[in-house]
């Protein structure tokens, strides 16, 4: 049975499971601890994927790495062998170090919430094999907040210590806002809209679909299908090749206005958040309607308990604040629209039902949403959210 | 058809050695014109012209400013000047050839070029470390796009991005920079990297033996007609 740490955030769980590889590191031996976001994991020092499996495969001619590598084809991963590491989706890139990390054979291997970006289709074959104790598998201690969502019999690790010095709830606080005076959203729409990184690879083909305000809309689809990409796109990041956008009806370009119609808050906050403090993080001076942007921060500063935090460097926070100061930052620069690309990730239970509330505020209040998301629990809570699937490029 | 670690060495130094005593300006055009196919083959047009637009020709216009200014441009002069700059032209082109590596090689190229354990680990990282630079810089600039930071796309508004994106792109690197070298150490990734089967070169190939011969020939001749002026 694997070893897991089912603790809330601000528990201290991070330190514990650093500590828990420190605690018998030799100097020749492996101990690896992948954290939330895939993206800081990867080596670096392999241009392709291919190399990057190459770097890790300590052992080539071994059954574990046979079925390692087996697995990866099974999934697809190999048709992006020539890729670049940074340049796969955030489920891509946390498979890719799983699988990677479970090939160098390391004597411990700490996963700190890095299977939330996986969807259900590539988590059941990972887990297989990670449970599977006929293989060569490092001794590995997992801690996520979705536990409860995979298929997995877990033996759970004694922890007692805690630390709640920033534990704080937010729900009750939401809806206090009074009257803030959101602005409200006009229908969005998407024409026959068609866009790949590479001319002759679209990665979203030919979308259409009508967006009404006050929704909410869950975009899923498997990992690699192009959400966050169509995220970006609405968000005006990136130029169609063709196709168009309508705002209320009128036809926009929207890469001419970035981020003027559309909040986005990206899936990992460190390509979001670059300012030196997280005041100056929340008081933008982006295209929003400043008059009206003290009020606004000072209600989502309560709510996301930031009071404490507005004078600390955002990087020197833990992932869990990161994640919630992106989400706060979102939200102070308002937007008709907001796109939130994995709003949980490493968040727990209690969290995740207070942003789940945050975000039923936003759509009563006029606002759009759309929602992109591995976590069916989180999903389950909007009893209303409309289901867009996202498959070979379009819906 | 890709070079070999060796003949990037040979191309450097052999190359070199000759433009060094070679005075004729023909011949050195002769040679860049043998050696410059090889560079495109090596990267591509692009980066040779926006190399030779930007570092080159500025060179090349300081160089010659510099002698009409203070007035030691005289005719006589003027072929030894065009020497000067004939002999940078060719070097940097080799320069280029022997250290533009394509990414998928580098880590092939420093092996056969005799380092391993912690130097190969620092010259590698060194190495990809542009590509995060370029990738970081983009990331950041997409982040201010999708604040509403940047009002429009136009060229000026992106020069004016410039003072916001340093200071991240520094902090964020040396961010990284000490988080990978924990992790690699954790890994043990530098015993990895001298052993792992990367893409190899065939230095063997026809086109491999090819540049050796045109180095060595070029190499040969001007060594014999330096000494036998």
């Amino acid at each position: 049975m694997l070893k897991c740490l089912p603790v809330r955030n601000f528990t201290g769980r991070t330190s514990y499971l650093k500590a828990w590889l420190d605690l018998d590191a030799k100097e020749h031996g492996r101990y690896v601890y992948l954290g939330e976001m895939p993206s800081n994991y990867i080596s670096g020092l392999a241009p392709t994927v291919q190399d990057e499996v190459t770097l890790h495969n300590l052992f080539p001619q071994s059954d574990t790495a046979t079925t390692i590598l087996s697995l990866l084809r099974k999934v697809g991963l190999d048709k992006k062998f020539t890729s670049n590491p940074f340049d796969l989706s955030g489920g891509e890139q946390s498979l890719l170090i799983i699988l990677c990390n479970l090939l160098i054979n390391s004597d411990k291997l700490a996963i700190d919430a890095t299977f939330e970006q996986l969807n259900r289709k590539w988590r059941t074959p990972l887990f297989d094999l990670i449970s599977n104790t006929e293989y060569d598998l490092p001794n590995m201690l997992i801690s996520d907040n979705r536990l409860g969502e995979y298929n997995v019999r877990w033996s759970q690790q004694e922890f007692t210590n805690s630390w709640d010095g920033l534990n704080t709830t937010f729900r009750d606080i939401i809806f206090s806002a009074g009257n803030i005076g959101w602005i409200e959203a006009r229908a969005l729409s998407l024409s026959k809209v068609s866009f790949g990184y590479q001319r002759n690879n679209l990665v979203i083909k030919n979308c259409s679909y009508d967006f009404e305000p006050g929704m909410i809309y869950h975009l899923n689809g498997e990992n690699g299908s192009g959400k966050s990409t169509l995220s970006k796109l609405l968000c005006g990041l990136y130029k169609p090749y063709s196709g168009s956008f309508a705002i209320g009806g009128r036809v926009v370009d929207l890469y001419q206005y970035p981020g003027k119609f559309l909040g986005y808050c990206f899936q990992n906050p460190d390509d979001q958040l670059f300012r030196s403090s997280v005041k100056k993080e929340l008081y933008q001076t982006g295209q929003g309607k400043e008059s009206n942007q003290t009020n606004i921060v000072d209600y989502v500063v309560k709510l996301f308990g930031l009071e404490k935090l507005m004078d600390m460097h955002p990087g020197d926070l833990p992932f869990v604040m990161r994640k919630r100061v992106s989400l706060a930052a979102t939200l102070c620069n308002e937007r008709e629209w907001y796109i939130f690309d994995e709003p949980t990730i490493g968040q727990d239970d209690i969290n995740t039902m207070a942003i789940c509330d945050i975000i039923k505020y936003l759509a009563k209040q006029g606002k759009g949403i759309i929602l992109i998301t591995h976590s069916e629990y989180f999903i389950n809570y909007f009893d209303n959210a409309i289901q867009i699937t996202l498959a070979n490029g379009t819906f | 058809m890709q070079i070999h670690p060796y003949t990037r060495l040979a191309v450097l130094c052999l190359g070199v050695t000759g433009c060094v005593l070679s005075c004729n300006l023909l011949e050195l055009g002769i040679f860049e014109l043998i050696m410059l196919p090889i560079l495109i083959g090596n990267t591509s047009i692009k980066i040779v012209i926006i190399f030779f637009q930007y570092a080159i020709l500025p060179m090349m216009a300081m160089f010659f400013l510099f002698h009409l200014l203070t007035g030691s441009l005289e005719s006589y002069q003027y072929s030894h000047e065009m020497l000067i700059v004939a002999k940078l032209i060719v070097i940097t082109t080799l320069i280029q050839i022997a250290f533009i590596i394509p990414l998928k090689f580098v880590h092939f190229t420093f092996r056969k070029w005799g380092f391993k354990g912690s130097s190969l680990m620092i010259l590698v990282g060194s190495y990809f470390v542009w590509v995060d630079v370029v990738k970081r810089s983009q990331r950041i600039l997409i982040a201010r796009f999708s604040q509403g930071y940047i009002q429009n796309r136009t060229f000026i508004s992106k020069i004016r991005q410039m003072p916001f994106i340093i200071i991240p792109l520094i902090i964020g690197i040396l961010r990284t920079a000490s988080e990978r070298s924990d992790m690699w150490n954790r890994k043990d990734i530098r015993s990895q990297l001298d052993t792992a089967k990367f893409s190899e070169i065939n230095g063997k190939s026809l086109y491999n033996l090819s540049l050796y011969t045109i180095c060595i020939v070029w190499v040969l001749y001007n060594i014999l007609k330096y000494y036998s002026v």
